[in-house]
């Protein structure tokens, strides 16, 4: 659904994993302009990518964590490890797009 | 053959059936390999199946709540529904992965796609399954009915659902009660009035969380079921009481002081403490007297007095410094301290090492 919006509000390409591992494998060999991230995932959790983004591909990609988990230590734990934004599920699919322009500057 | 039979004629008696035995294991284990194959295949054309339409359906779906309702014109929506319509036909198989997948949205999302997933669900009158699972054998049908009904708002479906309130089965009880938070628009908790089960400690976690959601004005006021022959619903109109603060309540909750239960009794009086009701001070201080042979109360009403006791009340207090169990004593000293006195006035003249001991770990300074 997520990867819908996207496409329809024009944001270009969305490559989709399906899980941690996929998503580390995907990394390794591409970059990307922007990255959406759930926290639960099989294999390697959103806060394990983002930190495996930022220390070990040192990329600065901007980087969305999306979580139903809106525990403050989940919050500021994603922040710590250098997400750049954080969305509480349930979400507005229309207040993603927005976040991803503004992210993005194609506002 | 004619080999063949002339071994099977020289063999013996028990030869023979041993031989034949071997063969029908053989062709039983045989036919059950081919079986087990032959489920195992139509399982996983079956799943494949289910697969495919989850993803038909998910696609529709998420044209559906990405193009947002409220700002496509309605031949839009009326040709996606459709296409909805012709996936499902009138397989209740088909429709329940619907719904399924509906509820799963709906939980990740806020706003106007809400609106159009329960748009879909009562257009389509998905709630004509779920309502008839409320009258299937299996309770775990009916409590799947019942949730989807709640989850998807159906208010309709109310008055099916409150008999379920007073069932036998306890999932199936807990299921409707919170239903009922969800769907009723006046008071939610009117099931209360007859209700005979157990509110059980997960009932009354879910319930108070739920009411958390309520505007707070519109919250009943618990104190209209202190008097109800339920004990499990005194207690939890009290610890509501209690959490949403409803000091207009204090009244009602001094009058249950004289409840039967020990356990109404004890919760009265830690609510009256914690709800800083320091004018019942005396009233509470008096119990000590009146359940003196019960240390659970004793315990409840000293820690109570600790916060809205004064100083009077330090010598009928300090007369529990003695008492056979231990947590009295513990939340005797502890209590004390708190209406004023030090630690070396408390033993003044207390031999006891025990008090001591107690003396020494309240005065921790790595525990404050």
């Amino acid at each position: 659904m997520i990867r819908f919006k996207l496409s329809k509000e024009n944001l270009g390409d969305v490559t989709k994993a399906l899980d941690g591992r996929e998503a580390k494998n995907l990394l390794k060999t591409e970059d990307f302009d922007l990255i959406i991230t759930d926290i639960h995932m099989p294999y390697h959790s959103g806060l394990e990518i983002t930190t495996f983004i930022r220390n070990e591909l040192k990329r600065s990609t901007p980087i969305i964590v999306l979580s139903a988990e809106g525990l403050e230590d989940t919050v500021l734990q994603a922040f710590e490890v250098g997400a750049n934004d954080f969305i509480t599920k349930p979400f507005s699919p229309a207040e993603l797009a927005v976040r991803v322009k503004r992210i993005l500057k194609k506002v | 053959m004619d080999f063949a039979s002339h071994v099977w004629e020289s063999l013996a008696s028990p030869e023979r059936i041993l031989i034949i035995l071997a063969f029908a294991l053989l062709t039983l284990g045989f036919g059950f390999i081919v079986v087990v194959f032959l489920l195992r295949s139509r399982q996983a054309r079956d799943d494949a199946r289910t697969m495919e339409t989850r993803s038909e359906i998910r696609k529709i779906l998420n044209t559906l709540l990405v193009d947002e309702v409220s700002h496509s014109p309605s031949s839009a929506i009326a040709f996606k529904l459709s296409l909805l319509r012709k996936i499902v036909r009138k397989s209740d198989f088909k429709k329940q992965i619907l719904i399924d997948q509906i509820i799963e949205l709906k939980k990740n999302l806020t706003g106007s796609s809400v609106a159009s997933l329960v748009m879909v669900f009562n257009v389509m009158k998905l709630y004509k399954l779920s309502l008839k699972k409320l009258g299937y054998t299996a309770w775990h049908d009916k409590a799947k009915g019942i949730r989807e009904l709640a989850e998807m708002q159906h208010r309709p479906g109310l008055p099916l659902i409150s008999p379920f309130v007073n069932s036998n089965n306890q999932i199936l009880r807990e299921e409707a009660i919170l239903a009922l938070l969800h769907l009723s628009e006046t008071n939610p908790l009117t099931f209360l009035d007859s209700y005979e089960g157990n509110i059980t400690l997960w009932m009354r976690l879910n319930l108070h969380r739920n009411l958390q959601k309520l505007d707070v004005r519109k919250l009943p006021n618990f104190s209209h079921w202190f008097g109800h022959k339920n004990e499990t619903v005194v207690l939890f109109s009290l610890s509501m009481a209690r959490a949403f603060r409803q000091l207009n309540a204090l009244p009602e909750i001094v009058k249950l002081l004289n409840h039967r239960s020990e356990r109404v009794v004890g919760l009265a009086v830690e609510t009256i403490g914690v709800l800083e009701a320091d004018e019942y001070a005396d009233t509470i201080a008096n119990l000590l007297v009146t359940h003196s042979n019960n240390p659970k109360i004793i315990t409840r009403v000293i820690q109570a007095l600790g916060g809205i006791g004064s100083s009077q009340h330090q010598d009928k207090i300090s007369g529990f410094l003695r008492h056979e169990s231990y947590n009295v004593r513990f939340e005797t000293m502890r209590s004390l301290q708190k209406l004023g006195l030090s630690f070396d006035e408390i033993l003044n003249d207390q031999e006891a090492n025990d008090l001591k001991q107690i003396a020494k770990h309240l005065s921790e300074p790595l525990l404050s």
